[in-house]
């Protein structure tokens, strides 16, 4: 069969280090991410409401964009064009020396491995979140509306106190399955050079053709982040 | 911020189809084939499974989905590797990267093929399959002949959908150098060095174009195919 | 200065698209009077009242609730005018993620500015009139549709509107609950509040309207007290009307 396992290859010196490492770089990248991607979310639902035609449509294109092209181009841009588009101000900032800023690893938060990819990530994933909650938005029946509004509620009101409440009701299960799609999607930025678990499975297999091994490491990482993360944000629902 | 699109001029042609002239097929042309392959696997798989879940055992349709569930919960990339690495060491040949990719890309896509292909069968109105049934038809006639061709009828905006996902999936195959769009565009870059900006919103305007139309294709069929 | 009516529909017309479903209705409507609004389906019955809180606008014409024109006030103005007009839905259109003393109390807190304390206060009195104060920490999920339209009638009556609608109140009511939102509205009707009511309920609309309103495609064909609407309508389709809805009961004289 010529599949000949050799765990401890794999699961002992340099190459557990540089998985183990991975594997931080990974969770602080979903991190990152998400809380982009949150941000990101809550702004373009904001922007879907604008009473301001052309805000309505900028962000209609915008999002469009995000949506009809791969992730993985997104990266491209925001690695090779994004960090020249910054004030200098920032980018000087942001290559001065921070010691807080660099994980184990050596991996610096600001590098711009990692900050293209936390904004890339977190946009990509934020544009798809706040789908879902535009979707749940329109599952709202309209006479939710109207009775707010026959009452003087003001839109402000309206949405944060009747809509958004039941939107995100609506909504929970796929919320919760995008930020899990955005876990998956951080393998994507070890194209561009960052070094998270599937980066460093790579980088194991090149280093002693332990390819099984690697990878099974790596699938065993990702799919026990996922049902951890699965399990921490569905405890938020009431049942 | 002055972009110079010439750089784009000057290579239009290998954007489009890479080195197919010498043989190798690339670019934009090497991209459609991979997701077509994909996508006509991955229905081919999906569809079956779905039919399966459908028609047979409830144990099987719950270890489908567990199994389904499984793939979809690696990251696509990791299947890529999976594949690439793994079936060489097990079969004893070697795959060419783009087959690898095409592979992976299938049989990730399958679940949710499955998955959209039962919520079409699940949404058809319970009377139909009870009129059929009602008329003398077996359980098997009546999903030959009225449920199955229904509903795929009222999915196929969804699949195109999933095309359209599917190509955006293809530039990952970036990862094995193998040589669609994205490498292409990687490859200009690396050649020229000094337009970035111009190459990556070029490439990403051509799968904007592409992914868009099916997306408004498949919105416009959706319309098309509501009955009455 | 003489004192507006409570409700003044002046030339209205309405269309939705090419469909016109009001065609020219003028009419004043008077401060406690108790006013019943009938008519077949696609009448236009329930655009007639919406147009009032401005649920839905006006083509042409302007309607006014007190002197002030609902169709043409926006913003603050038009929110201080709806906190006057009490709505209530067909479908009742609670919050269902709110219990029934918070239905109650959002627009009071949000709208009038009173604080939880006020704001609790007057929510278990309404609840009481409608007889639910001991639901009041219930969620619409657990209340009958009687109970929750009853609900619905206490949330629009704690802002003390001077006028009350009703649109089609019962008709999405199971037939053993339509007695006790009746007998709501009822009560309503003998403490002087203003009430348009849309409904087929014509034995209701007999003994509490003081005032009947027959609409016809877009149009009204009959304004009459219900005594007289009910023995000798005027018009060839109010006659037809009267005879469908009341056929089963087969009431005296004519």
């Amino acid at each position: 069969m010529g599949l000949s396992i050799d765990w401890a290859g794999v699961l002992s010196g340099q190459p557990l280090h540089w998985l183990l490492s991975g594997l931080v770089v990974t969770l602080a990248i979903t991190l990152a991410a998400s809380v982009i991607a949150t941000g990101i979310a809550v702004a373009l639902t904001a922007l879907r409401l604008s009473p301001v035609a052309p805000v309505r449509l900028a962000t209609w294109a915008g999002i469009s964009l995000i949506r009809n092209t791969p992730l993985l181009i997104q990266l491209l841009v925001w690695y090779f064009v994004g960090f020249g588009l910054l004030p200098p101000a920032l980018k000087a900032w942001m290559i001065g020396d921070h010691t807080w800023s660099v994980l184990p690893g050596q991996v610096s938060l600001f590098a711009p491995e990692f900050a293209a990819s936390a904004w890339g990530v977190g946009l990509f994933i934020g544009v798809f979140l706040s789908e879902e909650i535009q979707a749940g938005l329109n599952a709202v029946a309209p006479g939710q509306g109207e009775a707010a509004a026959s009452q003087g509620l003001s839109a402000w009101d309206t949405l944060a106190k009747v809509l958004l409440p039941q939107a995100l009701r609506n909504a929970y299960q796929p919320v919760v399955g995008q930020y899990l799609n955005l876990m998956k999607l951080t393998s994507v930025t070890c194209s561009i050079g960052l070094a998270e678990i599937t980066y460093q499975a790579r980088q194991v297999e090149s280093f002693n053709s332990h390819a099984f091994e690697a990878f099974a490491a790596a699938t065993v990482l990702y799919l026990a982040i996922g049902f951890a993360l699965e399990r921490v944000l569905l405890a938020g629902r009431r049942t | 911020m002055g972009l110079d699109f010439s750089i784009i001029a000057k290579n239009w042609d290998y954007f489009l189809w890479g080195r197919t002239p010498q043989g190798e097929v690339g670019g934009l042309l090497l991209t459609v084939l991979m997701a077509l392959a994909a996508g006509t696997l991955s229905l081919v798989l999906g569809i079956a499974m779905a039919l399966a879940s459908w028609l047979g055992p409830r144990r099987l349709r719950d270890v489908l989905t567990f199994l389904a569930d499984l793939v979809r919960g690696i990251p696509l990339i990791l299947v890529i590797f999976w594949i690439y690495f793994l079936v060489p060491a097990l079969f004893r040949t070697k795959v060419p990267g783009a087959l690898s990719v095409i592979l992976a890309l299938a049989w990730f896509s399958s679940g949710a093929v499955m998955y959209t292909t039962l919520a079409g069968l699940d949404a058809l109105p319970r009377g139909h399959r009870e009129a059929g049934i009602a008329s003398g038809l077996s359980e098997g006639q009546v999903f030959t002949t009225i449920l199955l061709p229904q509903a795929l009828r009222n999915l196929v905006p969804s699949y195109v959908a999933l095309f359209a996902s599917m190509i955006k999936d293809t530039s990952l195959a970036f990862i094995l150098n193998v040589p669609e769009l994205t490498m292409t565009a990687n490859q200009v870059n690396t050649r020229a060095q000094v337009y970035p900006a111009e190459i990556f919103l070029f490439t990403a305007a051509v799968y904007f174009v592409l992914c868009a139309g099916l997306s408004w294709a498949a919105h416009g069929l959706a319309i098309r195919l509501q009955p009455g | 200065m003489a004192v507006p009516p409570v409700i003044e529909f002046r030339d209205v017309h309405k269309s939705f698209g090419a469909l016109e479903v009001i065609r020219g209705i003028s009419l004043t409507i008077d401060r406690g009077s108790v006013v019943v609004v009938c008519g077949p389906s696609g009448s236009g019955k329930s655009t007639l009242i919406r147009m009032v809180n401005r649920l839905e606008a006006p083509t042409r014409g302007d309607v006014l609730v007190d002197g002030i024109s609902s169709t043409h006030a926006r913003g603050e103005q038009l929110r201080r005018l709806r906190t006057g007009v009490g709505f209530v839905f067909q479908q009742f259109n609670l919050y269902p993620h709110m219990s029934a003393r918070q239905n109650v109390t959002l627009a009071l807190r949000k709208v009038l500015g009173k604080t939880q304390a006020e704001a609790d206060a007057v929510a278990d009195e309404v609840l009481d009139q409608v007889g639910l104060a001991d639901k009041a920490g219930n969620f619409p999920g657990q209340l009958s549709g009687g109970q929750q339209q009853r609900v619905a009638i206490a949330r629009a009556l704690a802002t003390r509107p001077d006028l009350l609608l009703f649109d089609e109140p019962t008709s999405a009511l199971d037939p053993e609950m339509i007695g006790e939102v009746l007998t709501v509205i009822r009560q309503l009707a003998h403490q002087g509040i203003t009430l348009v009511v849309v409904t087929h309920e014509m034995g209701f609309a007999r003994t509490v309207a003081d005032r009947i309103l027959f609409l016809d495609q877009g149009r009204i064909e009959e304004d009459a007290h219900p005594d007289a609407f009910f023995s000798a309508p005027r018009s060839p389709r109010a006659q037809q009307f009267l005879s469908q809805i009341l056929s089963p009961l087969h009431t005296a004289g004519g």
